[in-house]
């Protein structure tokens, strides 16, 4: 066996131990076989990025804390379509966007970023409401973003090591939801 | 003149305590171990890495699921802690048709005891009698009195954090001061005893430490730190794992020497002297063969790895099986039956919350047929659960979006409870591994075939364990509670246990009251293949106390010249 290392990690050494963010994609249910993410699928995403990006800071906007522009989260979403989805879910969920234009259009404005905003809140609120794929889709994948990112341990409370556990805290001494629940 | 003392198959939960007890007794002690190294820290390469460091976000990624459809399957497989699973395509096995059989298994030093979830309780009278009251399986043949003591010994050196409650049915044991009950558990207990005063909620009891001993602080070990993320490897020692106790305390001896990356493939056995002479063993990396000898051999290499080999040990004397005159070596195989219980809500409570991540929950000791067989089923289950506030996680199930959304989900989820059981499942002779004729694993050994499925009792055990579930929950004060019953799959429960079970008897039972081979004297197999039955508490710490055991009584007869 190899030598140990030091016999008592202190909590500072631990916490030394975290690394900066490298952004990424996640998994979620729809992700099948890994693919590379290719310049050419890049481009392929560019033209819907916009929209994507303006919808995901709509969803969880900036407030006091950092909104999904501020956290990255359009780039984790770019990640997460151009390298987990197959080509097949991509196709899908460029396909499933148009509603958002097709939305606007019917509301007079010529593409949902070209209206103005009561009318895309009008919009995403009848999305909501109906429960449409790719809007469930996009904002479980905004959230999904947004609170796995370094920008949400300013939205919540995070502790990487609380050294010792209350069962019997006050809420308002903590004042939010944590952020991490463990494994 | 043998090589050792002592080989010992197998760097986990049992062969860790084997390793230790022999070193420290001055045996010269050879542990094997199939699966790589792993230094405590250094190779936890998955601790203190915050979510947004990991390319999936810390998940389970599709293309991880399909390299790994077995491992996948366990709650806790992730980007962080995936590297103390085994590889799916390492380690093949078959199982018969119409069967189902998902093998858990860790393939490092440490084995499982890296990614275990620590819940400890121990065996009562009850559980070693319960062959011989209802029939089922042959007696054991120690009682609690005989491990007791072994209980106390091993409980004291690993450190488990617990309660003492009193209960003859889960005996207290050595215990560090009991992790909390949160205010949402205290008055789900207490409104459950006003109901069913002999369904008690007590907090878990876990390998962690919450007092570390002089004895724990001198090993490098320390205090929980409440991360709950300890399955990626713990640099505080806080968890018990070989990597992080028994180990480093063989190690300082200087009378162990671990060889990782070898696999015993099959135990030599000598019909002149009727005693096994050592141990033969592939390299995975170099693939190169040899053979080790030694006075004694201890098997630990968990349950169906054990059985693997004993099974692939064929001689004249043993065309079957390795001491296997008996013909059990390989049957009455069983596991835990669970994803059974209950969930429900618990209205108010919401200025209440808590802080730190307890890495471990609450336990309802088994309440039916303590006494006698008063159910239209056999033996019995016990619960395990918690109260909890969901965050984002769930929140965001909400309707909305914008700022009032992200603000919502600023507050934590109303209460939550929830308790799952985990049953008791009998030994049965046609439960049972053997080898495939033909298929074999990367190295060449043969691959296990298993062939065990759940019975009647566990069927009926479980339609009662989702309605107690319920009925517990409501008296608690819970409202919509929802009993579930799942399919679930035999291996899942991770507590496989049986295949070459103790007993008194050498025509039906393969190993004696020390876990010693009744055919081969010098072969002792002290993991889960020695279990005659298998109660429906977390089997680890009893195959801790049965290997220090046994460890000890070969000593002895080692220093009496009989062994
Ligand atoms: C996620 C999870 C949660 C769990 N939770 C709990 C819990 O809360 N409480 C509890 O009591 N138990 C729990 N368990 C089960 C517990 O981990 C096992 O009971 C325990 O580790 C078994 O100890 P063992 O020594 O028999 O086997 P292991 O710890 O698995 O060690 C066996 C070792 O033998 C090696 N080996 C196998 N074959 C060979 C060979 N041919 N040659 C050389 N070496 C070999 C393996 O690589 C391994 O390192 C859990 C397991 C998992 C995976």
């Amino acid at each position: 066996m190899k030598q140990q290392k030091s016999a008592h990690p202190s909590r500072r050494d631990a916490i030394k131990g975290l690394f900066l963010a490298t952004g990424g994609a996640a998994s979620l249910p729809l992700m099948s076989a890994l693919s590379a993410c290719t310049p050419e699928i890049k481009q392929e995403l560019s033209p819907y990025m916009e929209l994507v990006s303006h919808v995901s800071e709509m969803i969880l906007p900036q407030t006091d804390t950092p909104g999904a522009l501020a956290a990255g989260v359009p780039a984790y979403i770019e990640a997460l379509v151009g390298t987990h989805y197959t080509q097949d879910e991509r196709e899908a969920f460029k396909t499933g966007l148009s509603v958002f234009d097709e939305m606007a259009h019917a509301k007079s404005a010529k593409s949902f970023l070209a209206a103005p905003h009561e009318v895309q809140t009008t919009i995403l609120t009848a999305l909501d409401q109906s429960g449409v794929a790719i809007w469930q889709q996009l904002k479980q994948a905004v959230v999904f973003g947004y609170y796995t990112s370094e920008a949400a341990t300013e939205e919540l409370r995070y502790d990487p090591i609380p050294g010792g556990y209350d069962g019997d805290a006050d809420l308002s001494d903590i004042g939010r939801a944590w952020l991490t629940t463990g494994i | 003149m043998a090589d050792f003392d002592v080989i010992i198959v197998g760097s986990g939960m049992s062969g860790g305590w084997a390793a230790k007890e022999f070193a420290e007794k001055g045996l010269k002690t050879l542990v094997l171990e199939r699966g790589r190294d792993v230094e405590k820290g250094a190779d936890y390469v998955g601790e203190n890495t915050a979510p947004w460091d990991w390319p999936a976000r810390d998940t389970s990624t599709a293309q991880m699921k399909a390299d790994n459809p077995v491992q996948s399957q366990c709650y806790a497989f992730r980007e962080s802690t995936q590297n103390f699973f085994a590889k799916d395509r390492d380690n093949p096995y078959s199982v018969e048709e119409g069967t189902s059989f998902s093998f858990i298994r860790g393939d490092q030093v440490g084995g499982r005891s890296l990614l275990w979830a620590r819940q400890s309780y121990r065996w009562s009278e009850m559980d070693f009698q319960s062959n011989k009251r209802d029939g089922h399986g042959v007696d054991w043949p120690i009682r609690y009195k005989d491990l007791a003591p072994w209980y106390d010994y091993v409980e004291e050196f690993v450190g488990i954090s617990g309660s003492k409650e009193g209960l003859p049915q889960l005996p207290d044991g050595k215990f560090q001061p009991p992790m909390e009950l949160n205010a949402v558990e205290k008055k789900v207990r207490d409104a459950i005893a006003q109901t069913y005063p002999d369904r008690r909620l007590i907090i878990g009891r876990a390998a962690h430490l919450t007092e570390p001993t002089e004895q724990q602080l001198a090993l490098g070990r320390g205090s929980c730190q409440f991360r709950n993320q300890c399955q990626r490897g713990c640099s505080f020692g806080a968890y018990f794992s070989s990597v992080a106790a028994t180990l480093p305390a063989a190690k300082r001896t200087n009378n162990m020497q671990l060889v990782p990356d070898t696999q015993v493939e099959r135990i030599v056995y000598d019909p002149a002297t009727k005693r096994a002479t050592g141990v033969e063993t592939i390299n995975r990396k170099t693939g190169t063969r040899e053979t080790y000898t030694a006075r004694v051999i201890f098997m630990c290499a968990s349950t169906l790895g054990t059985l693997q080999i004993m099974l692939n040990s064929t001689s004249e004397t043993f065309p079957t099986g390795f001491a296997n005159t008996s013909d059990a070596l390989g049957r009455y195989i069983m596991d835990h039956h669970h994803r059974v219980g209950a969930r429900g809500k618990y209205p108010g409570m919401l200025d209440k919350y808590f802080s730190g991540r307890r890495p471990s929950g609450i336990y309802v000791p088994r309440f039916r047929n303590l006494e006698s067989d008063e159910q239209d089923f056999s033996r019995g289950y016990g619960f395990q659960g918690g109260a909890n506030r969901p965050s984002w996680q769930s929140t965001c199930q909400q309707d909305g979006f914008g700022a009032d959304y992200k603000n919502a989900m600023r507050e934590p989820g109303g209460w939550e409870v929830y308790l799952q059981g985990f049953g008791e499942m009998l030994p049965v002779a046609d439960n049972r591994v053997t080898l495939h004729p033909t298929k074999t694993d990367p190295y060449g050994m043969a691959q296990l075939h298993i062939n065990v499925r759940f019975g009647e009792n566990e069927r009926k055990m479980r339609l009662d364990m989702a309605q107690t579930a319920k009925e517990t929950l409501e008296a608690g004060g819970c409202i919509d509670v929802e009993a579930y019953n799942r399919d679930t799959i035999v291996g899942l429960g991770i507590h496989e246990m049986g295949g070459a079970r103790m007993g008194r008897d050498p025509l039906t039972s393969v190993l004696n009251a020390h876990n010693q081979c009744h055919d081969v004297e010098n072969v002792f197999v002290t993991d889960g293949a020695s279990m005659t039955s298998s109660a429906c508490q977390n089997p680890s710490i009893t195959y801790m106390a049965l290997t220090a055991r046994a460890a000890d009584y070969a000593v002895t007869q080692m220093q009496q010249g009989k062994l």
